[in-house]
């Protein structure tokens, strides 16, 4: 219940803290028109795959979490390996599109729209990296047989940051990939 | 002024709204007034007036900002007067409806919360907003019409389809925290979170409004109709399309929020002023 | 006496209690005790507010006469700027998160923190947030553009010394642990209160300790959201506030207000619920309109987010938006109106006793008023572009900041400090130190007043030798030595009343609430019985079964009905 209660304030906390560089990002590419470079630049087909990824993670987390209060140890590190696993997939995505963004000159310098998407998506994968060690420590302890007890808050807890961090995503991959692709795709 | 206080329009649907409004109190209350009628009354009054008034005209025809007010009447205003004026004992099939209602924002008050927020959001992509208002080649709208300012069906369903739909998201949204059951209310410091969260979410939309560059909400047709409704505006409003646009922005951040605030506020002070039930029970032991 | 319940936490040895007492500092640092981490935030604040103190005293010389050159321009930029970010990150923020970790488990009857060890992790880093800030002076120079940081001021290219970028860390770090400590304290003051406190009978200080948190927990990240950006800024070369690559100096202010307007409730609320406590107990009367003063407090906080706009009348959004947010910002003033004739009701009829601290909040009433008069003179448009960045502004905030926030804390510090110390401070240095302290500060900054009215600009290192400005500086001059004077007259009150204090009893002001009912200092484990509550005068209860407040009606016992 403290433990909840403590992540339920941390994570509505950040969610204004992703809200401020959102509206950056915004402001900087949606005003006055959308910037035409935001959909020529980003890749949507690769980064669609990764975030599939990246919210099925939150899938195989829910899953976790059912054979956690099953009492299903073998099946709760299975999944838990499997979010870790996914959340390593999402991030090496993550990587690879940004080497191929600074490998064409489109750097953190370059320009507003860079910038902000830098900053806006680094801070983002940060957050999912944060999420990966957390989830390995709980993995680990799983290992140990430290998680037994199904009234233990742990595993909800760390469940609320993930699905917060897969949340935050699916927000900015509309933000920043889809949208600008529909609105520069229809006009001419 | 005097000139723009004609301008009343009237349209059948709108009509049929009030009345089946009227006829679901009647229903659910066995045709009886009940404590609170006032209240309810007062909605239905409000709702006249948003639909037929000239600030409908003024809205549909020329001012965002007039488009806004009306919004912000039929989704924080006439909703929760609905609401809190709804009947204390139900009877019929509707009442059973109400309490069904009730259960279900009990169990799930966040669904409440994105109906209500949704709503706001969808009618302000400038593109639908662009859909809900007049069209060129709308021209002088005849006194009494079907429904809407077009003679274009479509148009006039979407034109339709946004008051009510506003009422509606507002009715989900106050549902849990005002709803006609006390009991399945959400618990009173949570309401003033739910509230506060709310206000967020309207600064937000209203933030964006007022910031967007100038012209990307100003979808009215600049035709003869357009002026004609200026040229009926007393000599001081300057109606600019960029001084209106942040108008609505404006209008929607500040006095919008302030009536979540409000609410939030009399959520919090009713309950701390109400009689606790503790008391009555746990007698205290003197020695 | 009414019936004992036992409490009920685990009675389990607390995390780090294990350490050996003996072990001095260590003990200390490895505490996880809210008693010692809120007494070391307090510590801290001490040792923040004299740097503090003492750069402005520093900024007060240069001003004594006209064209001085005592300092150089850019020292004197870099001056005010640590001046105002100690003052308002390093001083009055952890201040009012120690009174509420010392107090808020006391007063609600529990015996630790939620989270104990997040409490010590939040505390250490705020700590060494403040160092990391100071040693900028050793890296190459301080930050130099205002606590507020302008951009594009804030920029490489204006401020080429790292001082902005230990600005950006230490203020981060300060920022993850304020909110790591808000985020505890309401996750306490929900879940650890004793069985019967219901929220109803919170006392009015751990009332506001509750909407304080939360307000930090909104406000901050947006925060650290814009120092993210700017470290973005000068460390990777970003274009989010440089104008010169199409970057928006706008952004940084609305960002900036976005947290900065609440802060200003952030510092001021909890004060606000130190106030009601003393005056109530000095006064012998509950609190009047217990509802309204906690229910205004939850207005100021829920309109705290409306109104930053006002910061920004200068930089020309035009009239629709100025009008609107000079509305929002004159509708503030209301509920901060509500708690003062709510102070005046609770002392109207009572028999009060003019301690230190009730003297200190008494001035409150008076200084925090000024303050706020000349605040709602801002939301006038006009009035603000006249005033702007004159020694007006400084005048408002420094009577909002010291004769609000600080006058409250004040009157919370001689309240409490023979709870915190077990012993009792010298009445008659007390009041030398009131009075020094208070005619000081009037000295110092009523006068700025009259000075930015008639022109002279903030944040400029000296002024030409015109009709007034040389008197009036003077004037404000001599007024800030004598708040230092003051200040060492309180280290001393401090090093006496722990060297010959007289032991205080558990309970010396005949108190209200919990913290009145554990030993004066509390032991490691503050209760082990605590009576049931019926009032949000427990203790009064307890103490004075015949007159107590668990008997009455709920409109008597809030004052919200006449009770002669």
């Amino acid at each position: 219940m403290e433990q909840k209660t403590l992540i339920k304030l941390v994570v509505g906390s950040e969610a204004i803290f992703f809200l401020a560089l959102l509206m950056a990002f915004v402001y900087f590419t949606y005003v006055p028109v959308l910037n035409p470079r935001v959909a020529s630049s980003l890749d949507l087909n690769r980064t669609s795959l990764f975030t599939v990824m990246l919210l099925s993670s939150s899938v195989t987390f829910w899953r976790a979490e059912v054979s956690f209060r099953r009492g299903r140890t073998k099946q709760l590190r299975l999944w838990l390996l499997c979010t870790v696993v996914l959340g390593v997939v999402f991030l090496v995505g993550q990587g690879s599109e940004y080497s191929s963004l600074l490998s064409r000159q489109l750097t953190v310098s370059k320009g507003t729209f860079t910038t902000s998407f830098f900053t806006l998506t680094g801070f983002h994968g940060l957050h999912v990296l944060i999420g990966i060690v957390v989830l390995s420590i709980v993995l680990y302890l799983t290992f140990l047989g430290d998680l037994d007890d199904p009234d233990s808050a742990l595993l909800p807890s760390v469940g609320i940051y993930w699905h917060f961090v897969d949340v935050v995503w699916a927000v900015v991959f509309v933000i920043v990939y889809v949208l600008p692709h529909f609105l520069t795709g229809h006009t001419p | 002024m005097t000139l723009l206080l004609y301008y009343w329009s009237f349209d059948l649907v709108s009509a049929g709204l009030l009345l089946t409004l009227s006829l679901l109190y009647g229903s659910i209350s066995g045709w009886r007034w009940q404590s609170g009628w006032r209240l309810y009354v007062a909605g239905l009054f409000l709702l006249t007036l948003v639909q037929f008034s000239p600030l409908h005209r003024l809205g549909m025809n020329c001012s965002m900002s007039a488009h806004m007010i009306s919004h912000m009447l039929l989704l924080l205003v006439i909703a929760p007067l609905l609401v809190l004026g709804l009947p204390r004992q139900r009877v019929g099939r509707a009442g059973i409806l109400m309490n069904r209602m009730s259960a279900f924002f009990q169990c799930a008050p966040w669904l409440g919360w994105l109906i209500g927020l949704g709503t706001m959001w969808f009618w302000h992509i400038p593109a639908v907003y662009a859909a809900s208002v007049a069209h060129a080649g709308a021209g002088i709208v005849p006194i009494c019409t079907l429904a809407g300012p077009s003679t274009d069906w479509r148009v006039n369903l979407v034109h339709l389809a946004h008051p009510i739909s506003l009422m509606l998201g507002g009715i989900c949204f106050v549902w849990p925290v005002l709803g006609p059951q006390p009991e399945r209310r959400i618990f009173p410091l949570t309401g003033v979170l739910y509230l506060f969260t709310a206000c967020v979410g309207c600064s937000l939309l209203g933030m964006l409004i007022t910031f967007a560059p100038a012209g990307s909400f100003h979808a009215y047709a600049v035709d003869q109709s357009y002026y004609a409704m200026l040229s009926m505006l007393p000599a001081g409003w300057q109606l600019d399309p960029s001084v209106d646009q942040q108008m609505a922005g404006l209008l929607m951040w500040v006095p919008g929020c302030l009536v979540y605030l409000t609410g939030a506020l009399w959520l919090f002070m009713t309950w701390l002023t109400s009689e606790l039930e503790v008391d009555k029970v746990a007698p205290v032991h003197l020695r | 006496m009414i019936t004992d319940v036992e409490i009920p936490e685990p009675l389990a040895p607390l995390p780090g209690a294990t350490v050996n007492t003996n072990q001095g500092l260590l003990q200390w640092i490895s505490s996880v005790d809210h008693k010692q981490i809120g007494i070391m935030y307090l510590l801290m604040t001490l040792f923040y507010l004299l740097v503090g103190g003492l750069l402005a005293l520093l900024m007060r010389v240069q001003l004594m006469v006209p064209t001085n050159t005592f300092l150089a321009p850019d020292s004197y930029n870099q001056l005010f700027t640590m001046h105002g970010t100690t003052m308002i990150f390093f001083v009055l923020t952890p201040a009012i998160l120690g009174l509420a970790v010392y107090m808020v488990p006391l007063q609600i009857g529990a015996n630790e923190m939620a989270f104990p060890r997040l409490n010590a992790f939040s505390f250490w880093i705020s700590f060494f947030g403040g160092f990391l800030l100071y040693f900028s002076f050793l890296a190459g120079g301080a930050p130099d553009a205002g606590w507020f940081s302008y951009a594009p001021l804030n920029q490489t290219q204006y401020s080429a010394s790292p001082g902005i970028d230990y600005y950006c860390i230490g203020l981060l770090l300060s920022g993850i642990g304020t909110v790591g400590t808000a985020a505890n304290l309401v996750v306490t003051i929900i879940t650890l209160r004793t069985p019967s406190m219901h929220y109803r009978y919170l006392p009015v200080f751990v009332w506001m300790v509750l909407i304080d948190a939360f307000l930090i927990l909104a406000a901050f990240p947006s925060l650290n959201a814009a120092l993210v950006m700017l470290l973005v800024d000068r460390q990777l070369d970003g274009h989010f506030f440089n104008t010169d690559a199409g970057g928006s100096a706008l952004l940084w202010q609305h960002l900036f207000w976005l947290f900065g307007h609440p802060e200003v409730y952030i510092v001021v609320l909890p004060p606000f619920g130190v106030l009601s406590e003393v005056f109530q107990v000095y006064s012998r009367k509950p609190i009047f309109g217990y509802p309204f003063v906690v229910g205004s407090g939850i207005a100021i906080s829920l309109l705290a987010f409306g109104v930053w706009v006002h910061h920004m009348f200068a930089t020309g959004m035009g009239n629709t938006v100025n009008s609107f947010f000079a509305v929002s910002s004159m509708l503030i003033g209301i509920p901060t109106g509500v708690k003062v004739f709510n102070w005046l009701g609770t002392m109207y009829g009572g028999s009060i006793r003019f301690t230190t601290g009730m003297l200190f909040a008494t001035a409150f009433l008076v200084e925090f008023t000024i303050g706020g008069l000349s605040g709602i003179s801002f939301a006038i448009v006009p009035i603000d572009w006249q005033l702007t960045d004159t020694y007006y502004v400084v005048a408002h905030l420094h009577y909002v900041f010291l004769g609000g926030s600080l006058f409250g804390l004040f009157a919370g510090f001689f309240y409490w400090v023979p709870k915190i110390s077990g012993r009792l401070y010298s009445e008659t240095l007390g009041k030398w130190f009131f009075w020094l302290f208070v005619i000081g500060f009037n000295l110092t900054f009523f006068v700025q007043h009259i000075l930015g009215i008639i022109g002279m600009p903030r944040r400029v290192y000296t002024y030409p030798n015109l009709a007034g400005y040389s008197s009036l500086n003077l004037i404000s001059s001599l007024g800030a030595f004598l708040m230092g004077v003051s200040m060492l007259l309180f280290l001393y009150l401090l090093y006496d009343t722990l060297k010959r204090g007289k032991r205080a009893g558990d309970n010396p002001w005949d108190g209200y609430t919990f913290e009145w009912l554990a030993s004066s200092p509390p032991q490691l484990k503050n209760f082990t019985l605590l009576p049931p509550v019926y009032s949000f005068r427990p203790l009064h209860d307890l103490n004075h079964p015949k007159i107590g407040d668990y008997q009455k009606p709920d409109e008597e016992k809030y004052g919200t009905k006449d009770v002669d």
